[in-house]
């Protein structure tokens, strides 16, 4: 039994699961509003506070798990698909961790960690398709410091995006379309951009930043612009989120045509996600469901999937 | 060509990454600390080395001077230095002594004085019924006193020394009567006497 949690600068979802033969449980739940000042931009800035917010919630919901899993999302992890030669894990690691040093401007002070998305065979040999998430150590460590200061083992932290993949890549009614997985949070998105065939796709969104996007880069998570004025915060994310979703929508149609997006799938504890889905449904003419819970896990009734869909994608370990 | 066996991973850990670097990290640092503390072992092996090494030599130099010093206490070795001190000192007077007589050797090399062979060849030239009865010499000049029957003695040796080349100068004097004869004196100047004589 473990603790999986998505911490975002506005919730903290905590999920309590426990492996089964057939996949896993959710044995319990709960969802707080992140302490003020403890999480800003996905970066952990009191790892104090957020562990003891994390073990008060562990206690008033009677979760004994000990173990915790965290899934993150912040605009300072970035995202490479590489091609690499296949090679053995260890010398694998080696030339990731040398290719993906070269792309971090503080080279050694950040991490890397990788999937691999499938091999390819070349006239010079077998290839490795390999998806490498970047990471400022100094996030990490805040995340570790925050876990270690609740009580709590660090077991494993993922990245939301892959949270999300591990997801998809279990919900049989999800995996044959071309679908987005949208995770809207009042302060986040977090986009995924899968196709039929299995393989999923990534596509930079740059909202907050004017800066013009890599195109060998897949950036999934990026802040939503900060409100100016009183500008209205459910109109602002709703704009934001269809502009980028449309931006998705373009990428594939140039990627391959006979595979478009067919639908979107909503990860959200924004209050606001009907409203959402009725824009999207209304301006790019696409289904939008909330995204449902994987055949994989057995949880309990009132218990809401999309909302803790990056919880227990953390928790799932291949 | 065998391919690798490509592992299927779809999880991402950070956590586990931030545990490698950590120990990536520990491990140069253990590393580091090992070649440290092989540099220290080494340096306290060469100091240790070297105590041991300076100790014997101070032990051999200990050794050594005890030795010295019962040599230098030992009383026939010191009667033996002080009679070698004594021969020492008796040998710079001989030394001394030999120098000096050199020196008065040289110094009479360097006398003026005339040789046997000088009078032996004015002895040839004395005619004859001419008898030599003084020889003197002083200050480059041999005078010999004769006496003769012959009233032309004088002047015949006069001119036999002369016609030897041998002298600078050669006269007579002094010719008076005696014993039914005639004594008088014949003196013949040595060439360069004033530089000493013969050699």
């Amino acid at each position: 039994m473990f603790l999986s949690v998505d911490l975002s600068s506005r919730f903290i979802h905590m999920v309590q699961m426990k492996k089964t033969g057939r996949g896993y449980a959710v044995t319990g739940f709960a969802c707080e509003k992140t302490p003020d000042d403890t999480v800003k931009n996905g970066v952990v800035t009191n790892p104090a506070g957020l562990g003891e917010a994390l073990r008060r919630m562990a206690d008033q919901n009677g979760f004994k798990a000990r173990q915790m899993c965290v899934s993150a999302t912040s605009p300072l992890i970035s995202y490479h698909e590489l091609t690499v030669p296949a090679l053995r894990q260890k010398d694998l690691e080696d030339m990731l961790t040398e290719e993906t040093s070269q792309m971090s401007s503080t080279k050694n002070e950040s991490l890397m960690d990788y999937v691999i998305l499938g091999t390819d065979q070349k006239e010079e040999g077998l290839f490795c398709r390999v998806w490498c998430a970047i990471v400022p150590r100094t996030l990490v460590e805040g995340y570790s410091e925050a876990v270690q200061k609740g009580g709590f083992r660090p077991l494993c932290m993922d990245t939301a995006v892959n949270s999300a993949c591990k997801i998809w890549q279990h919900d049989e009614t999800a995996k044959n379309q071309t679908v987005i997985y949208a995770g809207v949070r009042e302060d986040e998105l977090c986009l995924s951009l899968f196709d039929a065939g299995g393989r999923r796709l990534f596509r930079g969104v740059p909202i907050a930043s004017a800066a013009p996007q890599l195109d060998n880069e897949f950036i999934l998570s990026s802040s939503v612009a900060a409100a100016d004025g009183g500008s209205d915060v459910q109109k602002r994310i709703t704009e934001t989120a269809v502009t980028q979703i449309s931006k998705l929508l373009q990428f594939q149609m140039m990627r391959s045509k006979d595979s478009p997006v067919t639908g979107v799938c909503l990860c959200s504890d924004w209050g606001a996600s009907q409203q959402l889905a009725e824009d999207i449904r209304s301006t790019l003419h696409l289904q939008v469901a909330s995204a449902a819970a994987p055949s994989f896990l057995t949880c309990p009734r009132d218990f809401s999937f999309a909302e803790y869909l990056y919880a227990v994608g953390a928790g799932i370990r291949a | 060509m065998k391919q690798p066996k490509i592992v299927q991973k779809n999880d991402i850990n950070l956590f586990e990454a931030l545990t490698r670097r950590e120990r990536s990290v520990q491990t140069e640092r253990d590393s580091s600390r090992m070649w440290l503390l092989t540099a220290a072992a080494l340096v306290v092996a060469l100091v240790g080395f070297k105590t041991v090494t300076m100790s014997r030599q101070l032990d051999q130099l200990q050794g050594d001077i005890s030795s010295l010093q019962s040599f230098t206490q030992n009383q026939q070795y010191v009667q033996a230095y002080q009679q070698a001190m004594l021969y020492q000192s008796s040998t710079a007077s001989l030394r001394t002594f030999n120098d000096a007589s050199k020196r008065y050797l040289e110094a009479l090399r360097q006398a003026d004085r005339v040789t046997s062979s000088r009078f032996a060849q004015v002895s040839r030239e004395l005619p004859s019924g001419v008898r030599a009865e003084r020889w003197s010499y002083e200050d480059g000049v041999i005078s010999v006193s004769c006496w003769s029957t012959d009233k032309d003695a004088p002047a015949k040796f006069a001119e036999n020394l002369t016609n030897t080349k041998q002298f600078q100068d050669v006269g007579y004097y002094g010719f008076q009567s005696r014993d039914n004869g005639y004594e008088f004196t014949v003196t013949c100047g040595l060439w360069n006497a004033t530089a000493g004589g013969d050699q």
